[in-house]
């Protein structure tokens, strides 16, 4: 063809600049164009207050957490000899000491949380949630009204939302859930189980808020220590509570901005 | 003579070979390999039958989408009736029509080997009036 080796090489080497380049400029392009994924904003912020002076008097009260996990049919798995499972245990609401929630605090000079009193925990519904963040498949997500909110069918079950949360509030189904009896046993028909490999966590009964109500944990809850509601909305009940009482937030310095404040 | 050994031999792999296309020919008609499938116990679907043959699983995923993602209302309005549904597999379709997924989805799903898990989650009409503990495969 005429073309000695040195032009050959030249030639070559000026069309793969030019190739590599209209590559990577349509790369770049395609990452511009890339939508963040946000809602639209709705203006609300959902949240909750969690009033332990009324919660910690009763010692052995289970009513939350008893009417969270039968109404979304979540399993309980028990070692043989009857204890919970801590491994493989699945909690939307659990019982946690109160050194563990606020785990900066002098306890042996601060009395301002009653460290080995069981405190009520759950998903914090952060503003700023690093589940969300590390979701590979955003199967779980933020919705506009401050929700964190879990898509089961998108979660692979890679739990990268399990080490991102600094509260210990997700749980994984280790095992299908449909083979736990005592569950199956006492099936809540108007919600779906899910199978094994997904992780779940509380998701401040979206599925209730969708119909007007409020969540089953407020109102379970005897004491009426659960105080529910919009955190935007300055006439809400919640910012009532919040104006009137000190209150805590777990972990404020990792930068979360978790929704559910406590009173102690 | 070598030649023709070649092409003999050629012959016989050729029909060895696509014997999966000519074995069954005449024997077994399009017709026997559709399945039976029960019929709904309701008056109208959402849609009308050919646009639900060819795009169910998109418009479950699109309602799936819509609600549990919040990309759309809650609630659809059929092209076909006019009738607002309310989007969901459980609610409307299973409760309401076909309520058995074995008898309904599953023929076509198990026949086409196209594997469909929505009763891995989903509770079928038999399981929430808990008359079965199953997986939904009645």
């Amino acid at each position: 063809m005429g073309l000695n080796r040195k032009e050959f090489l030249k030639f070559a080497g000026a069309a793969t600049l030019f190739g590599l380049g209209g590559a990577t400029s349509s790369i770049f392009a395609e990452l511009e164009e890339t939508p963040p994924i946000t809602g639209k904003k709705t203006g609300k912020r959902l949240g909750m207050v969690v009033d332990m002076r009324k919660c910690i008097e009763k010692k052995n009260c289970t009513k939350c957490i008893e009417a969270c996990h039968s109404n979304h049919n979540v399993p309980e798995w028990r070692t043989p000899d009857g204890k919970p499972d801590r491994k493989v245990e699945i909690k939307w609401i659990w019982k946690e000491p109160g050194k563990h929630l606020f785990p900066d605090r002098n306890y042996k000079y601060d009395s301002t949380v009653k460290p080995d009193a069981d405190f009520m925990a759950l998903c914090n519904h952060c503003d700023n949630p690093p589940c969300v963040r590390v979701c590979p498949t955003q199967a779980t997500f933020k919705r506009p009204d401050g929700i964190v909110m879990m898509d089961f069918h998108r979660c692979i079950g890679c739990r990268f939302c399990m080490a991102g949360c600094p509260y210990g509030s997700r749980s994984f189904n280790f095992f299908d859930p449909r083979t736990n009896k005592k569950l199956m046993g006492n099936l809540n028909p108007n919600f779906p189980t899910r199978t094994r490999g997904v992780v779940e966590k509380c998701n401040f009964c979206a599925e209730r808020l969708r119909v007007g109500k409020g969540p089953h944990c407020v109102e379970a809850c005897e004491e009426k220590a659960l105080t529910f509601g919009d955190l935007n909305d300055e006439n809400s009940p919640i910012r009532q509570v919040l104006r009137e009482n000190r209150t805590l937030r777990r972990k404020p310095e990792l930068g979360t901005e978790p929704s559910v404040f406590y009173i102690v | 003579m070598g030649k023709i050994k070649i092409l003999i031999v050629l012959i016989l792999f050729l029909a060895l070979a696509t014997t999966p296309f000519w074995v069954n020919m005449g024997s077994i008609g399009k017709k026997d390999l559709i399945p039976v499938v029960e019929k709904p116990k309701g008056k109208q679907c959402v849609e009308e039958k050919m646009y639900m043959r060819k795009n169910h699983m998109n418009l479950l995923h699109r309602w799936r989408d819509d609600v549990v993602r919040g990309e759309g209302p809650v609630k659809y309005k059929s092209h076909l009736s006019g009738k607002v549904f309310e989007k969901s597999l459980s609610n409307t379709c299973l409760e309401k029509c076909h309520t058995s997924f074995d008898k309904f989805c599953n023929r076509c799903h198990q026949t086409a080997n196209v594997q469909s898990y929505c009763t891995d989650c989903h509770l079928t009409p038999k399981q929430r009036q808990k008359k079965e503990i199953s997986y939904g495969l009645e």
